[in-house]
């Protein structure tokens, strides 16, 4: 059992949780910021795992995952700015929707 | 040992973090929970021996994430949270 | 529009009854994929040793900082690409009424903004051109970058209003554009798409860090900030709310 509790293996089952969950949080929650989070978490979790794999045991670290880790951390938050402006605008467009039909006019 | 129970506490941290940011119904809280969980990865990072993805992770992921999210939460109805004093000691947020 | 934001508290009746299916759902795929990974498990030496070995041609000390921008550049010229392609969709998304309607004016901010903003500035160049060596690089400065543009669009400093468009559009541009452009000029020397001429790699290498970094710090600064470089459209009033 003392063989299983080092550190690439716990950070490595954290990271198949995490996306477990944020799969579950995308599927399951309504609003496109709570999706746009779990997407995000899930992100987080296939990061930590892709780490994991190159641990190494002794001094040398395998250098190729840190690269694709950095480059998806930079592309994910580049999805997430854009994934929130179009959020933005579809609740923008809900809301007057929303307005028009309640009141009959035009929303502000 | 010190160091397992380090890392045993911290992955459960990630993972409860991760629970209650989607489980919250309230955005600013989410929002607060998921910089705190974007700080917790760079930690774990550092464990992992990758300290170029741990301070790209604290600047970026949890940085940056977390003001975008919060410059987006002033378009959610109930995302601006403003506090007032009621009665001198208790803070109140709307 | 069935679309509205909805609350877990106003959960539709098919949502309450499927809840049970949420709690079991993640719980079965993690152990699915924890009992995958951990019966999988043997020490592999993956391609540290490989990359150790061909250290001393790629022009930089640190392995990542090789391993991102000569062995597997190609990658990372992609993903400049990338942020700059997030970058077009923000600003075609951006609301009219294309510059920001002057905020009130918050003390501690504004001090603060001007003691760090230059601080900062010099921990990105550092960052920079420590990445050669050890820990840094491009990303990690551009991050920074990027920080000190959310942090002087949230003071709100005259010198993000009176930058001009144009300029705005060329930083954005010039970081995949040296990219692209120094990678064209490898072919032009004869040595293929992106494969350095010997002994010049760490000249490269420095180039496209430095555009890179610029060029991923105004992108993320611009992402935060969310208009449209130009004149607005419609005239604003100076109220505090937008």
């Amino acid at each position: 059992m003392d063989a299983y509790l080092t550190p690439p293996i716990i950070y490595g089952i954290t990271g198949l949780a995490l996306f477990a969950i944020g799969l579950t949080g995308l599927i399951g929650r309504n609003h496109p910021l709570h999706k746009i989070m779990a997407a995000n978490i899930m992100a987080g979790g296939v990061f930590l795992f892709l780490v994991t794999v190159g641990y190494g045991d002794g001094e040398v670290i395998d250098p190729v995952p840190h690269a694709m880790v950095l480059t998806g951390i930079v592309v994910s938050v580049s999805c997430t700015g854009l994934g929130l402006a179009l959020s933005r605008r579809i609740m923008e467009n809900a809301t007057s929707h929303k307005n028009r039909d309640d009141s009959g006019e035009e929303a502000r | 040992m010190i160091l397992i129970s380090f890392d045993l506490i911290l992955a459960a941290s990630l993972i409860w973090l991760a629970y209650r940011l989607l489980v919250s119904d309230n955005f600013f809280t989410s929002v607060v929970l998921f910089l705190s969980f974007g700080l917790f990865m760079a930690m774990a990072w550092v464990r992992l021996r990758a300290p170029d993805v741990a301070m790209a992770e604290a600047a970026i992921g949890a940085g940056l994430t977390g003001a975008l999210f919060l410059s987006a939460l002033r378009g959610v109805p109930g995302g601006k949270q403003r506090e007032r004093r009621v009665d001198g000691d208790e803070i109140r947020h709307d | 529009m069935k679309f509205a934001m909805i609350k877990s508290k106003n959960m539709t009746q098919r949502q309450i009854k499927a809840l049970p299916l949420f709690a079991v759902l993640p719980i079965l795929l993690g152990i699915g994929l924890a009992w995958a990974y951990l019966s999988a498990l043997e020490p592999r030496p993956g391609l540290g040793p490989r990359v150790a070995a061909q250290l001393d041609q790629s022009g930089v000390k640190s392995p990542v900082t090789a391993v991102l921008l000569n062995f597997r550049g190609y990658d990372t010229l992609l993903e400049c690409f990338v942020v700059f392609l997030a970058v077009l969709g923000v600003w075609s998304l951006a609301p009219p009424g294309t510059t920001t309607p002057p905020r009130e004016k918050d003390a501690i901010l504004s001090s603060l903004v001007s003691l760090l903003a230059p601080l900062m500035l010099v921990v990105a160049g550092y960052l920079l051109w420590s990445g050669d060596n050890g820990v840094g690089g491009a990303f990690q400065a551009g991050a920074v970058l990027g920080g000190t543009g959310v942090l002087l669009h949230l003071a709100d400093r005259p010198l993000i209003r009176s930058v001009p468009p144009t300029l705005l559009i060329v930083g954005v541009l010039l970081g995949p554009a040296i990219f692209l452009a120094l990678a064209m000029l490898c072919i032009l020397l004869g040595y293929g798409f992106l494969q350095y001429p010997p002994g010049w790699s760490s000249v490269f290498i420095t180039v496209i860090e430095a555009g890179a970094a610029l060029s991923i710090g105004l992108s993320l600064a611009t992402l935060f900030g969310g208009r449209r470089p130009g004149k607005s459209a419609t005239p604003h009033n100076l109220s505090r709310h937008h």
